[in-house]
């Protein structure tokens, strides 16, 4: 698994360790890998149809455009 | 087998009358076999019209034995909600089907209701290679238990054939094949080819299909490419495609089309049998089977070659399309290849100009006959249990023909008189249906014809994304894409509603969609206040009121219901029905237009116009069935010791 | 060379006779079952058992020996160079019987393919014939077209550029059918409906050496102003056992295998 360093200030990393340990993970990492596959679903999901996957799926409902 | 034939073996024999008596006089009396015909889209009215008119004897015949009911249908009457509430006995809050479309609530992208593609969750790349470790999967969004199941589990045996919102099949014990809802191979809804090289008809429109520019260079040959499904065994998933010649002898007027070492000659204006088509994925280790037909549209000056959607071969289903396995290959040994995508007759190329009305119905007839051999079989092989049968031609047909029955199309003058017989054909040809199901009925059998929703026409459409935006419900903020699907001329910030599929709206809630602007105590109140200025929207042409009923979806479904549930369902009046741009959420500049596509009649508008039918040997006990109904109603004429808990038997005195 | 034709055909269709009347998987079964067995008792006859049995415990003694040898890795090199040359020595005792049923397995193979590999022509179904003229193509109003026991559907269609013409026949459920084009005259496929019987697939009229294994090519006298060749564009077919698809290869090769495999072991021949 590739590695990347994080710097945070001690403020946030405080903040990290008490949510992390409130909310049941094993560890902050693990809270902060959580945190940004969330945040990347949302931003860029990862199987996102494109619009082009949208409409081939509802080509040919006459009901439809 | 054409058509004149099958209406003349349909005339009902005295056997059959003395048969369909004896099973009226046994009213209390358990059967055991009970055959249910689906016919999609059969209006009360028509019916009737068509009844009095002497159109359809052996409905009358049937009608005057037991009964003729109005039956309610679902809420919206789509035939995905109205079918499922006939599997299942509920209604969306349990099926979980609302429209042909739902929305993503979050992202707001709309998917069909019905079913999905679960891609496999290990793949293994060697180079660009994708072998998938673990299998995907389709996957069958209706939820609920299927009626059946109750006769199954006490040994009663069930065929479902061409069984609507049932792909990928949830059997239960039973014999399914599916129908409504079944892709073709691409994975479309039915994706129609033009081959041409008449630049006239060639435009960048990719609905329902594309028009493929060839080139003949001088030789009399055009080299055409066949693209099928996408290869998800490569890197990217590119198109797996299959290279055809297509020759041409203008003298002759004729085409021979060479595919995969095979040839077929046509002639102007003539139909194929079903051509096969293996898409390779790796070569001879993997491949899938499609089949094919092909219309020669016009050889000179330009060639014109359409070929329909490729279906899924029963052959070699590449998808699952029947339970058990073998059934469509069963099938097809039997009566030979038939369309097995969920709706078959191609009124995309007729709405394109792709076919003409003349072409299109010919492409119907072949569906209706090749429906018309399985159900031959189907009634055949029948000896106990529970046969159900379902056909799309009234529905599909009266969709795209409902212009020249109704003066008040703006399409009617322009539809060519010959056309005007069709519906009444249709009818007809349904009518043999019925009679040749009386025939094969004896003292111990029960004849249930039922619809699922009932007609009206279609010649206005109302663009309910213009209308919010004009009301100040939603804010458009690039006007440049109001025509552009998908919302693209929203600014979500600053809109509190928007439309969706045929009936569905959908508030924009802070929470459930993305970057939602209603918060949610808000909501209730906004609901109120959108159903009032609905239900007052006037046709500015005519006067006339728009929306019969706009449905708060919590207050008519009980219980929680699911997030992609719409907030509200949009009963259009007669005549008037969601506009094509409304149901991809696009916006067009004004609210209320002519509807000009021969896509001229519609259901999907408030249920209380277009009731269902029931016709049936046994006259139900109560006035007002409801299409949830049918599966409780359908168990109680067995000598079973449980039957199905939802709805209510109709023909029980004692349930009245 | 067409006398043995004749007679090939005619010994194919005596033994599938019985089968006429039954679904065509049955005659398929029974001369893949019969052939696999056929296959053993040559190989037992024209193979040196004595040596195939020698060779075996000798290579099972090679194999034993690397085993018991692993820890060292001379005496593994020395039994494996051995194993490798008693497969050779393996591999030449095959080749005698192999060699022996090389001609009989192709003769077998073309018959089996002529006769379950298309459904043949079905009623009411149009087959597209093409026929290849070996210079120009007469003009499509001077080709003379006649048939019997299949309907000719009109139009006939010409591709100059590949000296082709195309036309359409129509299954008529009629007595063996025969089409004749300028003067050639050629069988037409599946109208015998006896299961089993060969379904011609088109016609030569200067049929390479080897027609003895394309026995579903009608070979037809000299073409004249005619065309040389021709072929008719028919379905192909497919048999269901086991809820599966299985071509007449898989059928056959299959099949053919567990009856060999089978009669080697009821028989004790060694393979």
């Amino acid at each position: 698994m590739p590695r990347m360093k994080l710097k945070l200030d001690d403020v946030t990393m405080d903040r990290v360790r008490m949510v992390a340990g409130a909310g049941g993970y094993s560890s902050p990492e693990e809270f902060v890998m959580h945190v940004l596959q969330r945040e990347l679903d949302s931003l860029a999901p990862q199987d996102a149809e494109s619009e082009e996957e949208i409409r081939r799926k509802m080509e040919g409902l006459g009901y439809m455009e | 087998m054409n058509r004149r034939d099958f209406l003349r073996m349909a005339a009902v024999t005295p056997a059959a009358l003395l048969a369909l008596n004896t099973g009226c006089a046994s009213r209390t009396r358990p059967v055991r076999r009970v055959i249910v015909l689906g016919i999609d889209g059969m209006d009360h009215f028509l019916l009737r019209s068509f009844m009095n008119e002497g159109v359809m004897p052996n409905t009358y015949r049937l009608v005057s034995r037991g009964g003729l009911s109005r039956m309610r249908t679902s809420n919206p009457p789509q035939s995905p909600v109205a079918w499922s509430s006939f599997i299942t006995g509920s209604g969306p809050e349990v099926h979980g089907i609302f429209d042909f479309v739902h929305r993503d609530p979050e992202t707001r992208v709309p998917y069909l209701s019905t079913s999905r593609v679960v891609e496999p969750e290990k793949v293994l790349s060697i180079g660009d290679l994708r072998l998938p470790l673990t299998g995907a999967k389709v996957e069958l969004l209706r939820k609920g238990v299927p009626f059946w199941k109750k006769l199954t589990d006490q040994g009663v045996p069930v065929s479902m054939i061409k069984l609507p919102v049932d792909f990928p099949p949830d059997p239960c014990g039973a014999r399914v094949l599916s129908g409504l809802g079944t892709p073709d191979l691409r994975g479309s809804q039915g994706s129609f080819t033009l081959f041409t090289d008449d630049a006239r008809s060639i435009t960048d429109d990719t609905s329902g299909g594309v028009v493929v520019p060839v080139r003949d260079y001088g030789d009399g040959r055009y080299n055409c490419t066949i693209r099928g499904p996408r290869n998800t065994m490569r890197a990217e998933s590119p198109y797996m495609e299959i290279p055809a010649e297509v020759w041409v002898d203008r003298v002759a007027d004729a085409a021979r089309i060479d595919i995969q070492g095979s040839s077929t000659m046509l002639s102007a204006g003539e139909w194929s049998r079903w051509v096969e088509l293996r898409f390779e994925a790796i070569p001879h280790l993997s491949s899938v089977s499609g089949i094919v037909r092909f219309y020669v549209k016009e050889i000179s000056p330009r060639l014109k070659l359409y070929m329909t959607p490729i279906n899924i071969d029963p052959m070699d289903p590449a998808l699952p399309i029947c339970s058990p396995s073998g059934l469509s290959s069963d099938l097809a040994r039997e009566v030979g290849r038939y369309f097995t995508q969920g709706f078959p007759e191609d009124t995309k190329a007729l709405s394109r100009g792709i076919l003409d009305d003349e072409e299109y119905l010919q492409q119907a007839w072949i569906v209706l006959q090749e429906r018309l051999a399985l159900f031959e079989h189907e009634l055949g092989r029948f000896r106990e249990g529970l046969l159900f049968f379902y056909f799309s031609s009234l529905d599909l047909n009266i969709h795209m023909f409902y212009r020249s029955i109704d003066p008040a199309s703006p399409l009617h003058d322009s539809t060519d008189p010959r056309f005007k017989g069709s519906v009444r054909e249709l009818y007809a040809t349904i009518d043999g249906v019925i009679g040749r199901a009386m025939e094969a009925m004896d003292g111990n059998t029960e004849l249930l014809v039922m619809s699922d929703h009932g007609f009206a026409p279609f010649n206005r459409s109302f663009n309910l994304n213009t209308w919010l935006a004009e009301e100040g419900y939603a804010s458009v903020s690039s006007p440049q894409s109001r025509g552009r699907d998908m919302f693209e001329a929203l600014d979500w910030s600053g809109t509190a509603a928007y439309g969706l599929g045929l009936n569905s709206l959908y508030l924009n809630l802070s929470g459930r969609e993305q970057g939602g602007a209603v918060p949610p105590d808000q909501a209730p109140a906004l609901l109120e206040r959108l159903k009032a200025d609905l239900e007052s929207v006037t046709d500015p042409a005519s006067g006339r009121r728009v929306i019969a009923n706009a449905y708060i979806t919590s207050e008519v479904f009980p219980g929680p219901l699911p997030p992609y549930a719409p907030d509200m369902i949009v009963g259009y009046d007669r005549g008037f029905r969601a506009s094509w741009e409304t149901t991809l959420g696009s916006f067009p500049d004004e609210v209320v237009t002519d509807n000009l596509d021969p896509w001229s009649g519609t259901h999907c508008i408030d249920p209380s116009v277009v009731p269902c039918v029931l016709l049936s040997s046994r006259k139900p006990v109560i006035d007002d069935p409801d299409i949830r109904d049918m599966g409780r109603s359908i168990a109680g004429l067995f000598d079973l010791r449980e039957t199905p808990e939802a709805g209510i038997d109709m023909f029980a005195e004692g349930e009245a | 060379m067409r006398h043995i034709s004749f007679l090939l055909n005619g010994f194919f269709d005596m033994i599938l006779y019985p089968f006429g009347w039954l679904p065509p998987i049955w005659g398929l079964l029974f001369i893949s079952v019969a052939s696999g067995l056929g296959m053993i008792f040559v190989f037992r006859a024209v193979s040196d058992q004595e040596g195939i049995a020698r060779l075996r415990r000798r290579m099972g003694g090679e194999i034993l020996g690397i085993l018991l040898h692993v820890s060292s890795p001379i005496t593994v090199l020395r039994f494996a160079g051995r194993l490798i040359r008693s497969n050779t020595s393996y591999l030449v005792l095959l080749l005698k019987p192999l060699l022996v049923m090389a001609v009989p397995f192709m003769i077998l193979w073309g018959q089996l393919d002529a006769r379950f590999s298309s459904s043949g022509a079905q009623e009411g179904f149009q087959v597209t014939v093409t026929v290849q003229y070996a210079e120009e193509v007469p003009p499509a109003d001077s080709i003379e077209i006649t048939a019997e026991g299949v309907l000719v559907v009109p139009p006939l269609m010409v591709v100059d550029t590949l000296e082709q013409a195309s036309f359409r026949l129509e299954e008529r459920n009629g007595p063996p059918a025969c089409i004749t084009v300028d003067g050639v005259r050629a069988g037409f496929a599946g109208t015998d409906t006896r299961s089993g019987s060969i379904v011609l697939r088109g016609f030569d009229a200067d049929p390479s050496p080897l027609v003895l294994l394309t026995p579903m090519v009608h070979v037809v006298e000299g073409s004249g102003e005619g065309p040389v060749s021709g072929w008719y564009s028919l379905p192909g077919k497919d048999f269901g056992i086991f809820g599966m698809h299985w071509s007449w290869e898989a059928v056959f090769l299959v099949f053919s295998m567990v009856a060999a495999l089978a009669g080697a072991r009821i028989m004790k021949i060694r393979v």
